[in-house]
């Protein structure tokens, strides 16, 4: 069995002070104008890109590192370090290619489930706790298609063009 | 200060080039894709561009408001099989990117001219409205044990007053410079990468150089010609920005 994320996956939304609530008009342009500048600024360099969505997975898989047994009080177990070490090793080569996760999500199999969401198309690879890694693609006019992926780095970078080709297609 | 210095180990982690187009007519994705395929000999491995975009609803008299986002593909990134050279082809224009190792300048500005053909030819932009070179850089300073002065390896750093307490755990510095004579700016950016051992201290250089509010036509040379001018301000504001001490660490 592998798991399949609801149609939008879990964004986490953090709290910011609201500079419109304290500053003029003029203040908060000022501040809109430099706040699209700085995202222009991330955006417009692969590597600031890359590198910040990989200390994003960092953190997010060292959260997941701490969940307990029961996590989802339906006794399903945590992620295992090796799990973790999988999942980590494979949001690293999906990220070199350009492919930032949508969400990184513990399994309820036990395990880290990686999520992609691109107009229609989804891909999920699951670490399992086992060592097992499945992946999946499917979009609303395709049937969900699912395959273990083979742990040697060959294996883990054909499933990366399959699901690069996949998302990007 | 030399100001084009060529460093065996340099820190550039990205050097790329950035020109943003104006289309006569709307652009599609698929034809994005169709530069894709005619570079995929070299630039095999694929990705989509994608922005992120959040609405907030707010309704009057109602105690909750409704939050979504959704992903939208902008554009396509194509990379070479050593993930060493990307360029990008999007809706707003064209980057080539050179990551670790860097090689030199001649070597950035000729494949991305030549990238910048085929994308020409098979996209059919009418203007450059945006011209920009940047060069970001990663110094990894050792982190002796009473703590590190960054005016050891920095000239252009934050300083705080001497009768405030002088420990700092995290920076953002960005300073967005006019350039008169290039009728441009140059925003120079600099932060901390979270700690990732306890013997260095990972520093981002960005220096970020561009012309906006222009109409070039797309096969100018003067737009090559303000991209050399660029490099060697680069130059100039990244050797300005640090010390012999940060020199010897790429030397």
């Amino acid at each position: 069995m592998i798991f399949v994320p609801p149609p939008h996956p879990q964004y986490e939304i953090r709290y910011r002070p609201s500079y419109e609530e304290v500053a003029n008009d003029d203040i908060s342009r000022y501040y809109r104008k430099t706040e699209a500048e700085m995202i222009g600024s991330r955006e417009g360099s692969d590597y600031v890109r890359t590198t910040i969505a990989q200390l994003e997975g960092r953190r997010k898989l060292k959260q997941l590192s701490e969940l307990r047994a029961n996590w989802d009080s339906f006794g399903s177990e945590g992620p295992t370090a090796e799990a973790i070490r999988i999942a980590g090793d494979f949001i690293n080569h999906l990220i070199a290619v350009g492919l930032i996760p949508d969400a990184i999500l513990p399994s309820a199999e036990g395990g880290v489930a990686v999520c992609f969401v691109r107009e229609g198309k989804n891909a999920d690879v699951e670490c399992l706790n086992s060592g097992e890694v499945l992946a999946v693609r499917y979009s609303r006019n395709e049937r969900p298609h699912a395959w273990a992926v083979e742990q040697s780095p060959a294996g883990t970078e054909a499933t990366v063009q399959i699901l690069s080709a996949h998302l990007s297609r | 200060m030399p100001a084009d210095r060529h460093y065996p180990h340099a820190p550039i982690t990205e050097a790329l080039i950035d020109l943003r187009v104006r289309y006569s007519d709307s652009i599609s994705l698929e034809r994005l894709k169709e530069f894709g395929a005619g570079i995929r000999d070299l630039y095999p491995h694929s990705g989509t561009r994608d922005v992120v975009e959040a609405e907030f609803q707010a309704e009057a008299g109602a105690r909750s408001t409704r939050a979504s986002s959704s992903r939208k593909t902008v554009g396509y990134i194509f990379h070479t099989a050593d993930k060493r050279q990307a360029v990008q082809a999007r809706l707003d224009g064209f980057t080539f990117s050179r990551f670790m190792p860097y090689e030199n300048w001649a070597n950035l500005r000729s494949e991305a001219y030549r990238l910048w053909n085929v994308f020409v030819d098979v996209t059919k932009p009418i203007e450059v409205q945006r011209v920009a070179v940047r060069y970001i850089n990663q110094l990894n300073l050792p982190l002796p044990p009473g703590g590190l002065q960054f005016e050891d390896y920095l000239r252009t750093h934050p300083v705080i007053g001497p009768e405030a307490g002088q420990e700092l755990e995290q920076f953002f510095v960005r300073l967005m410079l006019p350039q008169r004579d290039l009728m441009a700016h140059l925003v120079l950016t600099e932060a901390l990468l979270p700690p990732q051992n306890p013997e260095t201290v990972g520093l981002i250089l960005d220096i970020d150089l561009f012309r906006d509010a222009i109409a070039f036509d797309v096969r100018s040379k003067e737009i090559w010609d303000i991209l050399d001018m660029f490099r060697t301000r680069k130059n100039l504001y990244f050797e300005a920005s640090i010390t012999d001490a940060a020199r010897e660490l790429f030397t």
